[in-house]
């Protein structure tokens, strides 16, 4: 039976069924209590006040409610993950009403010295800003995210807390741009988090918050990938860019051309259109049964980052073709289980729909533009393994052995990323983590040959970490040895420094029980 | 016995058939302002959904015209309204069949049919003006601020 209550900044639902956006089997499933806090004020606020300051006060509420009644409680965000890091089936809490965010400071004494002069690009945001929210209107004042996931539907503590990604060997993923992180921890006592070795902001900034500062470097990289178990975060700072071109090229090759690349990002002979400069975002789509001379069995797509000229108006949109992004992710619901012998032209006529080869010809878009909706896959599934750089041969060649002797309809994505300093960022593989993306049906045919994969993987000794947004083993083991005991050790240390033994059950999950992480 | 089984057999199809029209379903998105014109982003964990029956052919259906209750009493009357998805309007609406929506067309000859109905709240929101943050114009759209929601209810 369903009950709701509601007070005038909050409500939750009791006994509500709660399945993520892609509707993964598996995934989700009837919570005790599913709370929306707003941003509702029965007062007044002040010019002075945080105008998000009621969603605070919910978030506070709601967890010392849980604590009341010895319950678990998460937050989820779109619900875009394919695996179960952000459910609890106890008190779950639905983020997207806290969108509260705003550019630019203009008390340049809330910040440290290194900002002041960019105060007019700083960020906050609250926890529920979506990615596409952030870049219609960052894009509409002159500005853009520094990098972003294929996609857009995430909310920003979403993306950062799972280590969303894109193929970036300056920036990194999403988290590594972010300055602090405003978290509501128990009793509900709420903490500003920002690195001890460069902070951002000032305490008359946290005193604005009315929060307590902490500045510690391992905090701050433990709690920006921390896979929503250091409490519920409210809200993140960062430093927008200023707003950008990224001109697309994709190029279809016979897999022995983009072999090399693979591996080493030695990208002379793939006949890019700019040959003396690394693109901004690297990107090898392979069909992994289409691998023979003359087959093109690789697709290569790449971006350029361009300038704006200053003297244009912000750029609206040049060509509809990329109102839809090609996020592979959401390919997944349009593959299915086939006959092994369909599956080479299956994936092929996907691949040449979904990545598109430009002919030569540039596309050019902002970020939101290029990277922007996706469908959903309707129960499909996806993996993406982390490697390192200098493995991703490797990788690519056990992930082969698989595929060889056991074909799964899934193409294989690589991509680049600069190595993140958090510690349980699956792109920590310094200096350079490439992360292979496999996304397919969710069959037990995939599944099998997911599993395969992992193994074939773990015999060859190969370091790999999996994205924490997508399907993963459940076991302890891959975490030491992908990540590495001393990330991990780290992660735990700072963990068990901010939270008491009653916090960490309180912010914890099944997921995180079963992988050694509670 | 043959026939019985047969009967049962079709009878069981038939039952599955006119169940599979409850996957009928139909969309809209509202997109976001340029330069990005991405669907505007919505509250997929929460959406408000009701059946809406339609009469004679379709010549009668109620409209739905829902409001959100904000602060309800221990006895569950509604002390304070406010429009549903806090004044940013609906981002997305599906219409779906519900699994007896043809069986009931079939058996009332079309005269009431069963709609689901669901809505779910547009969440996007322009930066917030505050004395912290400085709000920068916006040449292209500058009304596009937003706001206050929710003060004053």
């Amino acid at each position: 039976m369903k009950k709701e209550a509601q007070t005038s900044y909050l409500s939750f639902k009791s006994g509500e069924e709660w399945r993520n956006w892609h509707k993964t089997e598996g995934i989700g499933g009837n919570v005790q209590r599913l709370y929306t806090p707003h941003n509702f004020w029965t007062g007044k606020l002040g010019t002075k006040t945080f105008h998000g300051l009621p969603g605070l006060a919910a978030l506070q509420h709601i967890v010392q409610e849980a604590e009341k009644n010895e319950k678990r409680v998460r937050a989820v965000g779109s619900g875009w993950s394919m695996s179960s890091a952000a459910f609890t089936d106890e008190y779950l809490v639905n983020t997207a009403r806290l969108n509260n965010w705003f550019i630019g400071f203009q008390t340049p004494a809330m910040l440290e010295e290194p900002y002041k002069g960019r105060r007019n690009r700083i960020v906050f945001a609250q926890c529920g800003v979506q990615i596409k929210t952030l870049n219609t209107h960052l894009e509409q004042r002159g500005f853009a995210l520094p990098t972003s996931g294929a996609s857009n539907g995430q909310t920003i503590v979403g993306a950062t807390s799972t280590g969303t990604h894109g193929s970036n060997l300056k920036v990194g993923a999403m988290q590594d741009f972010l300055l602090g992180i405003h978290i509501v921890a128990e009793s509900g006592k709420h903490y500003w988090i920002q690195r001890a070795s460069a902070p951002a902001v000032t305490q008359q900034f946290c005193d604005w918050l009315g929060a307590e500062q902490k500045r510690d470097d391992d905090l701050f990289k433990a709690a920006i990938v921390g896979i929503g178990s250091f409490g519920l975060v409210h809200a993140v700072l960062f430093e927008a860019s200023p707003i950008y071109f990224l001109d697309r090229f994709v190029h279809q090759h016979d897999f022995r051309v983009v072999q090399n690349a693979i591996s080493t990002l030695n990208i002379n002979d793939l006949g890019l259109p700019e040959a003396d400069e690394f693109p901004s975002h690297f990107e090898v789509v392979l069909n992994p049964y289409c691998l023979d001379r003359g087959e093109g069995g690789a697709f290569v797509r790449v971006y350029y980052k361009r300038e704006v000229a200053k003297s244009l108006p912000i750029p609206t949109l040049q060509n509809s073709d990329i109102l839809l992004s090609e996020d592979l992710v959401s390919a997944a619901g349009r593959l299915f289980d086939a006959q092994p012998d369909f599956i080479p032209g299956l994936l092929m006529k996907f691949l040449k729909e979904d990545v598109k080869p430009t002919e030569g010809k540039c596309i050019r878009g902002t970020l939101g533009q290029q990277f922007s909706d996706s469908s959903p896959t309707g129960g499909g599934t996806s993996v993406e393994i982390g490697v390192p750089l200098k493995s991703a041969g490797s990788a690519l060649d056990a992930i082969l052995e698989v595929t060889g002797t056991y074909p799964f309809p899934a193409p294989l994505a690589f991509r680049y990323v600069k190595a993140s300093e958090a510690f349980l960022a699956f792109t920590c593989f310094p200096d350079i983590t490439c992360t292979i993306e496999i996304p397919g049906p969710n069959s037990e045919r995939s599944r099998d040959a997911h599993q395969r994969i992992f193994k074939a993987l773990r015999e060859r000794d190969i370091p790999h970490t999996f994205h924490w947004g997508q399907s993963l083993p459940l076991d302890p083991d891959w975490v030491c040895l992908g990540f590495g005991k001393e990330r991990v050790n780290n992660w735990l240390a700072a963990r068990s420094n901010f939270l008491s033994p009653k916090g960490r059950y309180l912010f914890a999950n099944s997921l995180i029980d079963t992988i050694g992480l509670a | 016995m043959r026939f019985e089984r047969r009967l049962i057999a079709t009878v069981f199809v038939l039952m599955y058939l006119i169940t599979l029209g409850g996957c009928y379903s139909y969309s809209y998105h509202h997109r976001g302002p340029g330069p990005t014109f991405n669907k505007v982003a919505i509250d997929y964990n929460d959406p408000a959904s009701e059946i809406h029956w339609s009469y004679i052919w379709g010549g009668i259906q109620r409209e739905w015209t829902p409001l959100q209750c904000t602060n309800k009493t221990e006895e569950e009357s509604c002390k304070n309204y406010t429009q549903v998805c806090e004044g940013r309007g609906v981002g997305r609406v599906e219409f779906t069949f519900s699994w007896y929506s043809t069986l009931a067309m079939l058996v009332t000859l079309g005269i009431a049919v069963p709609t689901q109905v669901t809505i779910y709240c547009a969440t996007d929101q322009a930066p917030y003006p505050s004395s912290v943050g400085q709000n920068l114009p916006n040449p292209n759209f500058p009304n596009s601020i937003g706001a206050p929601i929710g003060t004053k209810l």
